[in-house]
């Protein structure tokens, strides 16, 4: 088989085995993609990410459900796991941006946050994830060690969402040009206005479009 | 700041609505629950472990704000609680497990939940002694709604949801053996709860709607345990309501599973693109209770501008009876206490029969 007919056959069965949530399917093309010697770097974007997109599109029409998005997750960070450390980035373009991720102090809901990191990552972003439970002061901390052009902070609760308001207000006293972006159950896109953020995202498939778009906005600057 | 214009009691004013009649006016109540700690003065870990101060807080919150009816609500780890589940008290947020430590840590560990009995639990004690301090000091005026978190949901807060999604797809049969059990310990504590003599018994089956899972996969995993539970509400005497704050809520397979009284509600259900079409849908199938949301309307929004949502939507929802005005959730614990006034002003002022378009 040609090798370019090969590829594709493998980055194929990388994107089906995603969107149809088979982790071995995708454990065994990524090895493939790495065996044969083909491109991990396209084998991510071409096949992982290509996959999960098509998952976003079957979860805005309600075909699928958190429960199948996860299993999707799981599948993509199986190849991911695989093919990332094979990444060679020489002659690219550099990364889209680098993300300090977390949920907020007080609140432990991170199945939002888990969905939105995965579509930073196979972005292409660098994703420094926190975790939940996360103090103010550690986002800025991260913020400013990792120098990340995006903070993206999440919250379930409409006691924990006050936080939001305290850190975008530290976050950006000590770097005004920073981006910050909210999510969670209780935010709307009138409580990101309201508190100062600079964008809103209400799922994960329109997390990462977001964050596009405030990156570019920054670098406008 | 009960009003006084009123002729109906609360209690008459939500049988009329189940009964999809018309009252004097739209029947009212913001779904005040952990806020109605800050009315008596005491902290939310007192208010959620302490049963007679929790029926004291929600005694002065009725009597502050009014409500036609008033919900037991109090966290969501009642239950998981009970089953050993580790737990957090703050002292100004709801109660919740230690998420880092959850008691099912395996998918195995299903199996080794055993049946507990709720009459001996200490807090789903605190739920029924709660609901009958709140019955006897309000019960005959006012309507009150005791809650049952579903079983899946209770799994949720001793697995992790994420977890608990994922042995849904992987591990069905784990998690419905764990579901039997549980089931049988709810029972027992509707059974608990309806001696009592509360008038309804809120289920709370969140995983029915299209934030979380496909109907198929809520019916297959949930559904026939909700039958019972709907079933053994009503055998005590307690009407069976229920609740679910989650976005396309499926109306269509919860109505089917329990044939409720009433669904409280937040978000339009999955099947119904406005409010138009959900009142002419299941108006007369179900009484409708929502749906103003608590964030932000009632989280950030001026009285005036709550006032102006409950009117929106008892133009809609409150003609021909059938319909309770509320908050799609709780009310935010840390809210302004004034939009829950807001909204029993509305009731009082937009909400008069007939309704004037």
């Amino acid at each position: 088989m040609a090798s370019d007919e090969r590829k594709q056959e493998l980055f194929k069965e990388l994107k089906e085995g995603v969107i149809e949530y088979e982790e071995d399917r995708v454990t065994t093309a990524a090895q493939a993609v790495l065996s044969e010697g083909f491109d991990a770097y396209e084998g991510i974007m071409d096949g992982l990410a290509a996959g999960m997109e098509v998952v976003g599109e079957l979860f805005d029409q309600q075909e699928y459900f958190v429960p199948e998005v996860l299993m999707c997750a799981d599948a993509l960070y199986a190849g991911l796991d695989i093919l990332r450390p094979h990444v060679n980035m020489e002659g690219r373009e550099a990364v889209k941006g680098e993300v300090v991720i977390g949920v907020v102090e007080g609140d432990v809901h991170d199945i939002g946050k888990n969905l939105v990191k995965m579509m930073f990552e196979v972005a292409g972003f660098t994703v420094h994830d926190l975790g939940a439970d996360v103090p103010i002061d550690e986002f800025v901390e991260k913020q400013i060690s990792t120098n990340s052009d995006i903070v993206a902070l999440s919250a379930m609760m409409t006691t924990t969402m006050m936080g939001m308001k305290k850190a975008i207000v530290k976050l950006k006293e000590k770097n005004p040009n920073v981006m910050i972006m909210l999510g969670g159950a209780p935010v709307t896109g009138e409580i990101a206005d309201m508190f100062g953020a600079d964008g809103y995202s209400e799922n994960a498939s329109n997390a990462v479009s977001e964050a596009i778009k405030m990156v570019g906005a920054l670098r406008r600057m | 700041m009960a009003l006084k214009t009123e002729q109906m009691t609360g209690l008459e004013r939500i049988v009329a609505a189940l009964q999809h009649k018309e009252a004097d006016r739209v029947p009212a109540g913001p779904l005040v629950c952990g806020a109605a700690r800050r009315v008596y003065g005491i902290t939310y870990d007192e208010w959620a472990q302490d049963a007679d101060l929790a029926v004291q807080s929600m005694v002065h919150a009725h009597k502050l704000i009014g409500m036609d009816g008033v919900l037991m609500l109090v966290d969501l780890s009642i239950e998981a609680a009970d089953f050993g589940q580790s737990m957090v008290y703050p002292i100004e947020d709801t109660p919740h497990p230690v998420y880092r430590d959850p008691i099912l840590k395996s998918v195995e560990d299903y199996a080794k939940i055993e049946y507990i009995d709720p009459r001996k639990a200490k807090r789903m004690q605190h739920m029924v002694k709660y609901t009958d301090g709140v019955m006897k000091a309000l019960g005959k005026e006012t309507g009150v709604m005791s809650f049952v978190y579903g079983p899946l949901g209770i799994l949720s807060m001793m697995r992790s949801a994420e977890k608990l999604f994922l042995d849904c797809m992987k591990h069905p049969e784990a998690v419905i053996a764990a579901e039997e059990v549980i089931t049988e310990v709810l029972l027992e504590q509707i059974r608990a709860l309806g001696e009592t003599g509360v008038h309804a018994i809120v289920l709370d089956t969140l995983f029915a709607s299209g934030s979380i899972m496909s109907k198929q996969l809520w019916k297959k995993m949930e559904g026939p345990f909700t039958t019972k539970l709907a079933d053994e509400c009503r055998k005590v005497g307690a009407l069976p309501i229920v609740h679910n704050c989650g976005n396309n809520v499926y109306f269509d397979v919860q109505i089917e599973a329990m044939q409720p009284a009433a669904i409280s509600f937040a978000y339009l259900p999955d099947d119904c693109k406005t409010p138009q079409e959900l009142k002419e849908k299941y108006g007369d199938k179900v009484c409708l209770i929502g749906y103003v949301p608590p964030s932000p309307d009632m989280m950030m929004h001026s009285p005036e501008q709550v006032k102006e949502i409950c009117r929106e939507e008892i133009q809609v929802l409150a003609p021909g009876g059938g319909y309770i005005l509320s908050t799609g959730c709780e009310f935010p614990p840390n809210g302004p206490l004034l939009n829950a006034i807001a909204m029993m002003e509305a009731a009082e002022e937009y909400g008069r029969y007939p309704i004037v378009q």
